[in-house]
């Protein structure tokens, strides 16, 4: 089965940007898939609408063959969506309670939440700061933290958008393989203007204008065509 | 950069900080309640007050300087105060100092607001101190106070540095590009500062917003709590409200 299956996407702001022009895109179960794009060509807007975030205007979304918006809740536990601004993803008092906020939403019982919270922090490996208060960590510790509030939910599908923003390159060597730890068994789905993430993904896409131009293989490639 | 956050000394150890949040609220409460409610004439209660919540300083190793420094927080609302003296009535007589006048009544009302905010400050100060924000939250919360309030005050202390950030970035934008600006000017600058935050926050409001729907949310807040009481709390939370049950009867 596709874990994802866009067809013919179109959404356009409020104000009136076009930022999706009929953007098609299948990915397979347990493959990694890496969107790569100028600024403002639309990567941002289709990753809000793996999870229902937004409502495309024209188009089909299918999440393992579900229909996104007849099946909300399901997917947003399904697909676990990593932003871009860490801050924008801590927003409780404490780690453990942000890292906790999905399962408690969930309805998931306390002790199994306990658990979760410690398995997702032992993964990006932030045991012993769940009593911290997020505004008291690195950028780097918040990347970690931001992702480990995304695990706790038990994601079959990753998805990043621009990991690897505003990460120095000594935080960022690392951080790939990180990813990489993180998203094993799973489907991923990663945007950015990052040439060195194409290491993560079997599967990269250039997009440009709203639109998915074509399957990039090496490096160079990007330059052309734009 | 350098916040001045509320539970700077909240990891310090002590008999005070070792208290749970809801003993130390309840205390709090009750201090200020008594505190109010006790009439300014009777001199040595407020002198009993001020030795209990110095000692409660004192035991909580809070640095006295830190204390005292914050509690310059009253200066404003007092010195609101201040101004309108030489305009209130009342008998008892005038008083002059240099060129300011006032009653004697006037000057009571000014002393009662003067000595009664300062010591109900120093006790919120020992709580707010000793106490980690996420607990005293926790604590709020599980002395029943409406949820959304608690998230509201959560969020707000989770951002408010973010945003005193953005501002900082925003006015050394601003600085980097003025020179010898005029008020009017720097005025103008300002306004267009705060209209810019405002809109700021409010688009971090719609992301945070989009983050907490994507994990599930839907309209209901859930917490979940971890707070003991232990002995201490019971022997505190006993003696501390009778103590001051006895000096207002006393």
């Amino acid at each position: 089965m596709k874990a994802v299956e866009l067809s013919n996407l179109h959404y356009a702001y409020p104000d009136g940007t076009k930022a999706l022009c009929g953007v098609d895109l299948k990915v397979n179960e347990g493959e990694s898939v890496y969107l790569v794009g100028p600024n403002g060509s639309g990567k941002s807007t289709l990753l809000l609408h793996l999870n229902g975030t937004l409502r495309p205007q024209k188009g089909q979304i299918q999440i393992f063959g579900m229909d996104v918006y007849e099946n909300l809740q399901e997917v947003k536990r399904k697909v676990g969506l990593v932003f871009q601004n860490p801050d924008d993803q801590l927003f409780m008092p404490t780690v453990f309670e942000d890292v906790a906020f999905g399962p408690v939403n969930l309805k998931i019982e306390k002790k199994e939440v306990e658990r979760r919270v410690e398995k997702s922090l032992e993964v990006v490996g932030l045991v012993g700061f769940e009593k911290r208060s997020s505004h008291h960590l690195s950028y780097g510790e918040k990347k970690r933290a931001a992702i480990a509030t995304v695990l706790a939910m038990d994601p079959e599908i990753l998805v990043f958008d621009e990991p690897t923003l505003a990460l120095d390159p000594w935080i960022k060597k690392n951080f790939i393989d990180f990813l990489k730890k993180v998203g094993k068994g799973r489907t991923i789905i990663v945007s950015g203007h990052d040439l060195e993430l194409m290491k993560l993904c079997n599967q990269t896409y250039l997009m440009k204008n709203g639109r998915i131009v074509k399957k990039v293989r090496k490096k160079s490639e990007i330059f052309k065509n734009l | 950069m350098r916040h001045s956050y509320l539970d700077q000394y909240s990891d310090l150890n002590s008999p005070i900080h070792a208290l749970d949040p809801r003993t130390k609220i309840i205390a709090l409460l009750s201090f200020l309640f008594i505190v109010i409610f006790t009439p300014i004439v009777q001199v040595q209660k407020f002198l009993v007050y001020g030795t209990l919540i110095l000692s409660l300083v004192i035991i909580s190793r809070l640095p006295i300087k830190f204390v005292m420094k914050r509690s310059l927080i009253i200066v404003p609302f007092v010195g609101i105060v201040a101004i309108g003296l030489p305009f209130l009535g009342g008998g008892g007589g005038s008083l002059n100092f240099g060129i300011f006048s006032t009653t004697q009544s006037a000057l009571l009302i000014f002393l009662n607001v003067l000595v009664k905010s300062w010591l109900c400050v120093l006790a919120m100060i020992v709580l707010t101190s000793t106490t980690s924000f996420p607990k005293l939250m926790n604590g709020f919360q599980r002395l029943k106070m409406p949820v959304v309030y608690v998230m509201i005050i959560s969020f707000m202390y989770r951002f408010i540095f973010i945003l005193e950030d953005e501002l900082e970035r925003m006015s050394r934008a601003r600085n980097a590009r003025t020179f010898n600006a005029k008020w009017s000017q720097k005025i103008r600058a300002i306004g267009g500062a705060i209209g810019n935050l405002f809109v700021r926050s409010y688009e971090r409001g719609e992301r945070v917003y989009t983050a907490m729907r994507s994990r599930g949310f839907s309209g209901e807040i859930k917490l979940i709590s971890e707070l003991k009481m232990g002995r201490a709390d019971i022997f505190f939370i006993a003696t501390f409200p009778m103590l001051l049950a006895l000096i207002l009867v006393v």
